[in-house]
């Protein structure tokens, strides 16, 4: 029985130093002084099994205003055989429904920012150990300071309390990925613009046009100044039939960059589209496109004024 | 012949070839998109050849059907997909982290205590 003892202690020992104490000491301390924060009103979706993917993912839909269920989700990113769900599909299934998924930095302070926006935050947490992981998503909804508790939506618990520090083992085990997914033409708190327009860039590579349009207008009213999200505005409205209006948005981006050779080529192809042919023709003149550039943007440039010439016989050549 | 080709990619691969020699006599995209402004291109590769896009979303389709995801369901997701993030799955799929639920971990936790109890160090479930 004694023997027993020993081999007990010397199991648990060896598991806590090879997963909990080397990964407590890389982390570097945070500093902490969080008010109690629970956005009681996210809806809850329990989990069959191993459909915690699912579960979470309709969770944080549901509270960005869609109607949807766990069940219906899981057609869209379970993998039987994995018995669980990828990130990139989850990722995927957020922008087939219209919405963008935000990856968030990876602290705790900007897990609690996004609560405190409003926003609760789809987590990877691995519950098992480096070697072992047992990967389960779950739904940060707030943090209790009493009994210093991240408070959650996860599995079959509707209020699950986990001790900070272990939720924070589990999260850094699983390189401590969370996502929100912002209500449609809202940006997420402490946006990482680049980050943010990546994802939007993404939506519009699976053709959510209408979604993308609304995300860079929502950019583009905090920081009106930025050349790529007005770039892709134009781009969307464009692409949604609404041309005059992609139109205004080039003509915008040329006039803070006028050697923005993308935005020249598309607008010189849309003013053609809308029988401008005179404008087209001057948008391309050569003196604005002098800067050499990467093969694609030079043969769409000269494909767009072959067009414009074919299209518009009347007008004297450009050379 | 036809049998042959039956699920296999080549013939749709040599439709697709055939059918863009006849509709894109200029294979240049006139309207960049915007990802081509993207100075930093984290979101996916400018260079988009038809047939490579074609291979690629066909032999994911293939990967997920072959995880148990029905053939109507694979297509869609693919297509769900940006290049970038076909690739990632093209390579990795069996050992991106999939997220499952806390039944997995029960699980290993009973197995430890099933391997104890039978090796007899422990004498848990006699006493349940």
């Amino acid at each position: 029985m004694r023997r027993a003892y020993y081999i007990i202690c010397f199991l648990s020992l060896s598991l806590v130093a090879s997963g909990c104490i080397n990964k407590a000491n890389k982390l570097p301390p945070e500093p902490w002084n969080i008010k109690a924060i629970e956005l009681k009103n996210t809806p809850f979706f329990p989990q069959t099994r191993y459909q915690c993917g699912p579960a979470s993912l309709a969770t944080v839909l549901n509270a960005a205003g869609l109607d949807t269920d766990a069940t219906t989700l899981a057609g869209e990113i379970y993998i039987p055989d994995r018995k669980g769900t990828l990130q990139i599909e989850l990722i995927a299934a957020v922008r087939q429904h219209g919405r963008v998924p935000y990856v968030i930095d990876n602290s705790l302070q900007s897990i609690i920012s996004q609560l405190d926006h409003g926003l609760p935050v789809l987590v990877l947490l691995n519950l098992g150990y480096s070697v072992f992981p047992a990967y389960h998503y779950a739904v940060v909804i707030g943090y209790a300071p009493d009994s210093d508790s991240i408070i959650m939506r996860s599995g079959r618990n509707y209020r699950l309390l986990m001790p900070k520090n272990q939720f924070l083992s589990g999260w850094s085990k699983s390189g401590k990925w969370a996502l929100v997914v912002p209500a449609a033409g809202t940006l997420p708190a402490e946006v990482n613009l680049q980050r943010y327009l990546s994802a939007v860039i993404a939506l519009e590579s699976v053709g959510q046009w209408k979604t993308a349009q609304q995300s860079y207008h929502s950019v583009l009213v905090k920081w009106p100044d930025n050349t790529l999200a007005r770039f892709g505005l134009a781009n969307t409205l464009r692409a949604q039939g609404k041309l005059t209006e992609a139109v205004d948005q080039y003509s915008k981006v040329l006039d803070k960059d006028s050697g923005h050779k993308p935005a020249r080529n598309n607008l010189a192809d849309t003013l053609r589209h809308l029988g401008r042919c005179k404008e087209a023709i001057a948008v391309l003149k050569p003196e604005f496109l002098s800067r050499g550039s990467a093969p694609e943007i030079e043969n769409a440039i000269n494909t767009t004024r072959t067009e414009i010439q074919e299209a518009c016989p009347d007008v004297p050549a450009m050379h | 012949m036809i049998l042959i080709f039956k699920n296999s990619v080549l013939a749709p691969t040599l439709l697709i070839f055939f059918l863009s020699t006849l509709w894109f006599p200029s294979a240049n995209a006139i309207v960049l998109s915007t990802s081509i402004a993207d100075t930093i291109k984290q979101t996916e590769p400018v260079e988009k050849d038809l047939i490579q896009s074609f291979l690629l979303e066909n032999a994911v389709q293939l990967q997920l059907q072959k995880m148990g995801v029905s053939p109507e369901l694979a297509k869609e997701r693919v297509a769900a997909l940006t290049p970038m993030e076909q690739q990632l799955l093209q390579q990795k799929i069996a050992d991106l982290p999939a997220g499952a639920g806390v039944v997995e971990v029960i699980g290993i936790v009973f197995i430890v205590l099933l391997i104890l109890e039978l090796l007899g160090v422990t004498d848990i479930f006699k006493k349940i």
